[in-house]
């Protein structure tokens, strides 16, 4: 309804519209629920993704996939091959979840997607770190409570069943021409069933991994801790495409401090 | 005190309460301001008319979900604008609205000088009037938002639910695809 200087006054046809056509206001507590949903949805997807991308973590730390760095395209393939891309889809996604959640939020707005994805990584981060300090994931393993969740326990499990074949890590106890025996370090302290950790770590200081050097140049000595990667025989020796000294024998260490 | 003394956003108290004399001071104070906007990002009266109705009525519906810490007149130009675009979606007249637009703008010039006359800075304001509609969207919305409603990068902000570094961004980037528009044209 327009007068002659092209203004507009309806405010008697809205008064009149809320009375006839019983336009009601939406009662507080909608809005409250409302927003108490948002809320504790976005709580809940963010603990989730700290738990996921913690997981992930662990896994990481338990398998050493880091031990792979450094054997070339080889090591490589084998992170790329027993990488949890699952775990991994699913941080992602419940992270733009999160984000898209914080954009809901009446304050989303406020600050670029990016800049949310970024605290969000952050927060994922941190809080990933900080329940691996405190060995969340070791004592929820101890508990047994991840056995009720196979989805999860698969993740701890899969270290017992040694997830690669084709490296080994441990001390080396003989060196023998173009054969080494090695003492496997299965990082048994974090097996979960007591009687395998047992049983684990007394097969391998009784029987040895032997491992062919074939054509590997390195010097190394009884008591080295080593990181190896190569590649099972059918006699169960292992053909080695790499060698790593992880730690070297203490006698060998003081020697190179005194010459330092 | 009357109710013309009372801030918006103590109006919007009053509403809750369900003081229609509150609701129609509000309505007093926006229905020509919303008109003269949503005119300019629709580009026809008669739907710019619906959709300031059905801003009142949303604003009514909605007035409890409504935070007295924030500014009403944000709050009120967001609905607009939503349901602004809604109406462009739903119409899908866009090509047409440049032209009607203009000519609306050119013809009501006087007559609406109190609300637009501000937002009348010379020549420049006068060609940008008459270029901006061959502009994108999002960069027409924020030149109709800042030079002719005169609203803050806070503001805007709060009324595109965009960062405010990102109004800033985008009204950079507006002023120079309207200088590129106007010099291709020339």
């Amino acid at each position: 309804m327009k007068d002659k200087t092209n203004k507009i006054d309806i405010t008697a046809e809205i008064l009149k519209k809320i009375e006839t056509e019983n336009i009601r206001m939406r009662p507080l507590w909608k809005f409250k629920a409302e927003k108490i949903a948002l809320e504790s949805g976005m709580v809940a997807i963010a603990l989730v993704g700290i738990f996921t991308f913690s997981l992930l973590m662990y896994y990481w730390k338990i398998n050493e996939l880091n031990h792979y760095f450094g054997f070339g395209l080889r090591g490589m393939g084998e992170i790329l091959e027993n990488f949890p891309y699952e775990l991994f889809a699913a941080s992602v996604l419940l992270l733009l979840f999160l984000v898209y959640l914080i954009k809901k939020m009446d304050w989303g707005y406020k600050k670029p997607w990016q800049a949310w994805v970024g605290a969000s990584l952050v927060i994922m981060f941190v809080s990933s770190g900080g329940l691996l300090s405190v060995k969340a994931h070791e004592q929820l393993e101890q508990s047994r409570v991840a056995n009720d969740y196979p989805v999860i326990n698969k993740y701890y499990q899969k270290r017992l069943r040694n997830i690669s074949n084709n490296v080994l890590v441990g001390e080396i106890s003989s060196v023998k021409n173009d054969e080494l025996a090695i003492i496997e370090n299965k990082n048994n302290k974090n097996i979960a069933n007591k009687d395998e950790q047992a049983s684990s770590s007394k097969a391998h200081k009784l029987n040895p991994n032997k491992i062919r050097i074939n054509s590997q140049k390195k010097k190394l000595e009884v008591g080295e801790e080593v990181k190896i990667m190569g590649k099972k025989g059918k006699d169960g020796k292992l053909d080695v495409w790499g060698i790593k000294v992880i730690k070297q024998k203490k006698q060998n260490k003081a020697k190179e401090e005194k010459r330092k | 005190m009357g109710y013309q003394d009372l801030k918006d956003e103590e109006l919007a108290k009053e509403i809750k309460a369900k003081n229609n004399q509150a609701l129609a001071e509000i309505i007093g104070r926006y229905q020509n301001k919303l008109f003269y906007y949503v005119v300019r990002l629709i580009g026809n009266e008669e739907d710019a008319e619906d959709v300031v109705q059905e801003t009142f009525l949303k604003v009514y519906e909605n007035i409890q979900g409504f935070d007295e810490n924030r500014k009403f007149s944000s709050w009120i130009y967001r609905i607009a604008h939503n349901l602004g675009i809604n109406q462009i979606k739903k119409s899908q007249r866009l090509s047409a609205v440049e032209a009607h637009t203009l000519d609306w703008l050119e013809d009501r010039q006087e007559e609406a000088e109190d609300v637009i006359a501000q937002a009348e800075r010379g020549q420049l304001m006068q060609e940008m009037k008459e270029k901006i509609f061959a502009l994108r969207e999002d960069y027409r919305d924020i030149l109709i938002l800042y030079y002719f409603e005169e609203k803050s990068y806070e503001e805007i902000s709060d009324i595109l639910h965009i960062p405010e570094s990102t109004a800033g961004v985008w009204l950079r980037r507006a002023r120079t695809n309207l200088k590129k528009i106007m010099l291709k044209q020339e």
